[in-house]
């Protein structure tokens, strides 16, 4: 009774309406908004950005960002096209290779991070332009096409459920994770670590809390499912090519911020990172439906962005009661 | 003698804590009043009070005959009241004599006059009869170096009363002996000085009155002549008796000593600690700690226990030293040592760090237990709330529900919180620093027995606390330290306040000499190390940079002739002009602390917004004027956001990337822009004396941004604020204004650089320039500013722009793929920021200040 109470004054609650707002005028704008096809369309584009946010939700929640995501998506593309497409590797190795290598570059930013303390911004807006530059030197600026069929499937298979109902098959491997990061957040010893880290890391560490080992952690998981959202886009396209993740850190990052992760630290669900993603996810599809060109959904994408952190700040002034300088 | 400050029945209470009850004194010209007292005895809140930073709930100040109606630190600094504390203040990274000087730098013009600084730092030194180093950065300075510039600082505004706190607490004997002849000398000027010490000694030697408080309350004022150390020491622990037992009313008789205890020194010991050494502040310290027993550490501020409880956890890393079990090797102290051989760690309060406040109560109980209170990784809550739900019973902690977020609770309920976590954790060895701090007596007893039952249990623990009754009260021996060591420990019946305490304060014959030795040692390790620092100044870097350059050069030189031709290396420098202009923004942003990812895409939209001007047929200064204009709008846009709104810089910038790359997409639908006017072509084409308009622009900008940060006022005003925001805004600088002018001028100056972009590089398209952020922020950094701000120079980003500008050549001759560039600049800006963190680091070590 008590949660039914107070659940109108949770966060998440305010972004479902957000959501729904967001298709009203959505619907208003295009006819062809909601229908069920788009509707089942959609997830087919939010998953990517879904699933990096998973992660990217635990990195600013520890106080950290990851600027890289984006970079580590065309890295692992373009390791996954050279593995299957120029050494004949078989498939199922490459998709290893390029999970591997993300996690990798993940797990540099972090040592880079923790071990000589220089700020994650700085560490991953430099990864950000190296890993897409080796990215794009490694792959020559050459797409790979031509992959085999079953691994097509992971990114443009449906599951019907009557004949004008099919959903995406990649949305279950996005709803599997989501609830193991949800779970993980919300109910286990480390989710709780995470947040006492990004509350105020160094009484973390007095209370015995191994903050550098989390950390790494955060990161490498950070990599680890951009690769993974690599791996499903150069399935769902059909071509592997270094411009894979292109701007998708801004997205990802206005996503959990519009979620109500504070940019800061120590605050934040999953829940309202996905409604986040959604929500800027449904806001583009919605535009792009409109006929409203790239360049405005770039726009409206930094607007959200800077509308949100300022919300949020207010929202924490509020909280804290402390004055502004 | 005239009182220059009253002090009339003043007090303040804090929550729980009467800091001062009905405090009385005065302060004359010509006198150094000495105020002495324990910790806790209210001395730091009447300094607190004098300075501006509290307000007394009863009583008056009255400075020079007028009562002070307004409590603040600006109003207390014009009225004559100067504060020398022991950390803060200063800006590490400035030099001394500008340190001297902040927030009120001497102009003529508008130009910081460095000679009109320098001849009155000169006559102000002479005149104090001290030479500190004024050229070299202040944290890169001796704590005495670093002190003799704060009161200099301090007496430039013609101060009325110097007030001291501890200002020997890291000095050596020398420099001790030269700080007090300073401050006769100011005695004979006129001055009024407060002087605030723990060592007796030094006290009856300097001071012609000593006022003495205890518990917040004022025990007498006594002239020098009057006052023997035992006199003191007998007003300041008051009578035996009284103050000591435990209060009747709140926890009755002392808890009983467990059997074990009596025994416990020959028990194995739990823990042995070697020679310890911290960093200067603790000197070789050993000790064993067994099973069932409660040490005490007792020492006044300064003496060095702190470190040492620190260290034991593994928080502040040991210069020597080991500690172990009998059944473990002796190991280095770190976290993980501490987590084997079962130590924790319960911090003091005052830190912010001994809890999370963002959290709950049981939150917080169970943070160190989590993972034993878990099933497979998910806690137990039932288990969490019966854990909670006992350590709150126990500890008699008032909160609503254990839900209650911490940031709500007390004070004192914090601290009870912070101490029940630890107590979860079932350790072998419970490190306490003042766990009773800010506690209301009722649970300070609660506490007492709880502490007492543990060690009955066969826990070790080690008790750091100011409060000597408690110490007395719980501990089986008494270990004193002072000055880094141990000087003696006293067990059952020799602990008595007396005895702890003229250990804690004596200065007798023979450990002095001691640290006398040490800090000889130390102050040649000092110079030894400052000789190593001078290596690494400023100038060298920039000179190191250069090196680099010519070198680069040299290579490319003779490995491809191309290279050397001057229309190739006028070509570079063309290149480079839009990104130097950028560069120079940038610096100034990051010197204030912040950063700017939105550069490209200003830029871009800045180009096509001028493009479709001209093309209309606007005449082409107007349309250059725009963009000028254009570019000032979006920097204070940036501006306002981060320092008013106070958005992440970087967040507020990604924002602004996004949106401003859409509108250069926007304003022509993604159409390139060509057939410019020749009026404008020609700025990109035409020059002086063979030297090409774009350079010369870059060469004027860059030459404008040095005299800006170098030597005016709002410059200074950004290092400043990027050193140390607290003390910048304490010296009277504006930090939402500096940080605001400098994206401001970043702006500005996108805008020039937009302008040399169309011109050097037609047609005009809306993806221009895709990457231009990220090689100006490796240009700055390349240059050797701060990522944290508070230094870096225009030279050396000039020179980090030609050394990116010399690469890209090379690689373009050497016909080396593009986009291995973009990679190369990653990795550039990493080796920057890293080699600057190292260095840095190095350099904090090295000089002993931490």
């Amino acid at each position: 009774m008590r949660a039914l109470g107070t659940v109108w004054r949770r966060h998440e609650f305010a972004l479902v309406l957000l959501l729904a707002l967001t298709f009203v005028v959505m619907s208003r704008l295009s006819p062809d908004f909601l229908t069920a096809r788009n509707l089942l369309t959609m997830p087919r584009f939010f998953v990517e950005p879904g699933l990096i946010a998973l992660a990217m939700a635990l990195v600013i929640i520890t106080g950290g960002i990851d600027l890289s995501v984006g970079s580590i998506m065309a890295l692992s593309a373009v390791v996954l096209g050279i593995m299957w497409g120029r050494l004949g590797m078989p498939i199922g190795l490459a998709v290893a290779a390029a999970l591997l290598t993300g996690a990798v570059a993940g797990l540099l930013n972090g040592i880079i991070i923790t071990r000589l303390g220089v700020p994650p911004l700085m560490v991953t807006l430099a990864t950000m332009a190296s890993y897409r530059g080796v990215a794009v030197g490694l792959s020559r600026a050459q797409p790979v096409s031509d992959f085999p069929p079953g691994f097509l499937a992971i990114g443009n298979s449906y599951l019907r459920v009557s004949p004008s109902v099919e959903i995406p098959a990649q949305l279950f491997i996005f709803v599997a994770l989501a609830v193991v990061a949800g779970v993980l957040l919300w109910r286990t010893v480390l989710g709780r670590h995470l947040y006492a880290i990004g509350h105020n890391a160094v009484a973390a560490q007095y209370a015995g809390i191994d903050v550098e080992q989390v950390k790494l952690g955060v990161y490498a998981a950070s990599g680890l499912v951009s690769a993974l959202a690599a791996v499903i886009a150069v399935s769902r396209v059909a071509t592997a090519k270094a411009d894979a993740g292109l701007g998708m850190e801004l997205l990802v990052i206005t996503g959990c911020v519009l979620g109500g992760i504070d940019i800061f630290g120590g605050r934040g669900t999953i829940l309202g990172a996905v409604l986040g993603v959604l929500i800027i996810n449904a806001v583009g599809n919605g535009l792009q439906l409109a006929d409203v060109g790239t360049e405005m959904r770039m726009v409206v994408t930094g607007i959200l962005l800077i509308v949100a952190v300022i919300l949020g700040q207010l929202g924490r002034r509020g909280r804290s009661g402390e004055a502004a300088e | 003698m005239t009182a220059v400050l009253e002090v009339c029945s003043v007090s303040k209470a804090f929550p729980g804590v009467q800091a001062l009850r009905e405090v009385s004194l005065d302060v004359c010209a010509r006198e150094i009043h000495a105020l002495v007292g324990e910790n806790g005895a209210g001395k730091s809140t009447l300094v607190k009070i004098l300075s501006g930073l509290y307000a007394p709930d009863e009583g008056e100040i009255r400075l020079a005959g007028r009562a002070i109606s307004h409590f603040d630190p600006h109003a207390a600094g014009r009225l004559g009241v100067a504060v020398v504390h022991q950390h803060i203040g200063l800006f590490p990274s400035l030099s001394g004599l500008e340190n001297l000087f902040a927030g009120d730098l001497p102009t003529t013009h508008g130009r910081v006059d460095w000679r009109r600084m320098r001849a009155e730092a000169q006559g102000l030194l002479s005149e104090l009869g001290i030479a500190p180093d004024l050229s070299r950065p202040v944290g890169e300075l001796s704590v005495a170096e670093r002190q003799q510039i704060q009161i200099a600082r301090a007496l430039r505004r013609k101060s009325i009363i110097l007030i001291l706190d501890e200002p020997t607490a890291a000095l050596g004997d020398r420099e001790s002996a030269a700080l007090f002849a300073l401050l006769q000398r100011l005695r004979q000027q006129g001055l009024a000085i407060i002087y605030i010490s723990h060592r007796l000694e030094e006290v009856s030697r300097l001071a012609d009155r000593i006022t003495v408080l205890r518990d917040g309350e004022k025990v007498g004022t006594l002239e020098a002549a009057e006052a023997d150390r035992a006199r003191i020491v007998a007003m300041m622990v008051g009578k035996k008796g009284t103050p000591y037992s435990f209060p009747a009313n709140a926890g009755g008789e002392p808890p009983p000593r467990g059997e074990m205890s009596m025994v416990s020194p020959f028990f194995p010991p739990l823990l042995q600690v070697r020679d310890l050494s911290v960093n200067g502040v603790v000197k070789g310290v050993s000790f064993d700690l067994h099973a069932g027993e409660i040490l005490g550490v007792a020492g006044l501020a300064g003496s060095g226990k702190e470190e040492l409880v620190r260290c034991l956890a593994g928080m502040t890393r040991a210069r020597a030293g080991r500690i172990g079990a009998p059944e473990v090797t002796p190991q280095v102290p770190s976290p993980a040592t501490a987590r084997r051989l079962g130590i924790a760690y319960v911090p003091g309060d005052r830190h912010g760090q001994a809890v999370v406040t963002g959290m709950n109560v049981r939150e917080n109980t169970t943070l160190s237990v989590l993972r034993d209170l878990s099933t497979l990784g998910f806690p137990r809550r039932s288990d969490e709330e019966a854990l909670t739900e006992r350590m709150v019973a126990d500890l008699d902690v008032r909160a609503a529900s254990i839900e209650q977020p911490l940031a709500t609770l007390s004070g004192g309920n914090q601290q009870k919180v912070a101490v029940g976590r630890r107590l979860a954790s079932r350790p072998r060895a419970l490190v306490l620093e003042e766990p009773t701090q800010g506690v209301d007596i009722a649970a300070r007893a609660g506490l007492h027995q709880i502490i007492r039952n543990l060690a009955n249990e066969g826990v070790g623990v080690l008790l750091v606390s100011s409060d000597l009754p408690e110490v007395l009260a719980l501990s089986d021996r008494v270990a004193v330290m002072r000055e880094g060591r141990i000087v003696a420990t006293f067990t059952g019946e020799e602990a008595t306040p007396e005895s702890v305490m003229q250990a804690a304060v004596a200065k007798s014959g023979t450990p002095y000499s001691f640290p006398a030795m040490a800090s000889r040692h130390d102050r040649a390790s000092r110079q030894e190390m400052s000789m190593v620092s001078r290596f690494f100044r400023l100038p060298m870097r920039e000179a190191a940079l250069a090196a680099a350059l010519a070198v680069l050069a040299v290579v490319l030189a003779v490995r491809d002739p191309a290279f050397a031709t001057p229309q190739n290396l006028l070509g570079v420098l063309v290149n480079s002009s839009h990104l130097a202009i950028c560069a120079a923004g940038m610096t100034a942003v990051i010197i204030a602390g912040g950063i700017d990812v939105s550069i490209g895409a200003m830029l871009a939209t800045i180009c096509m917004l001028m493009g479709m001007m001209l093309q209309a047929g606007v005449p082409t200064p107007l349309a250059c004027l725009t963009a000028l204009l254009a570019g000032l709008l979006m920097g204070c846009l940036n501006g306002a956001l981060v320092s008013r709104l106070r958005v992440p810089a970087i967040v507020a910038t990604l924002g602004m990337r996004s949106i401003w790359r859409g509108v250069a997409m926007k304003l022509t639908n993604g159409d390139w822009i060509t057939d410019l006017p020749r009026s404008f072509e020609r700025l990109g084409e035409g020059g002086v004396l063979g030297i090409p308009y774009p350079v010369l622009i870059a060469a004027a900008c860059l030459a404008i941004a040095a005299l800006v940060l170098g030597h005016t006022r709002a410059g200074r005003s950004a290092y400043a604020v990027g050193d140390d925001r607290a003390a910048a805004r304490a010296a009277g600088i504006r930090p939402v204004r500096t940080q605001f002018t400098a994206f401001a001028g970043l702006g500005l100056l996108v805008g020039i650089a937009g302008i040399v972009y169309a011109t050097t590089n037609p047609p005009i398209q809306p993806n221009a320039a895709p990457t231009l952020e990220l090689i100006t922020i490796t240009a700055v950094m390349v240059g050797g500013t701060n990522v944290f701000g508070g230094s870096g120079s225009i030279l050396g980003t000039l020179l980090g722009v030609l050394v990116l500008g010399v690469i890209a050549n090379g690689l373009t001759l050497a016909k080396v793929d593009d986009f291995w560039a973009q990679a190369l600049q990653g990795a550039l800006i990493l080796a920057a920021v890293m080699a600057d963190i190292v260095r840095r680091r190095l350099r904090r070590t090295g000089g002993g200040a931490s």
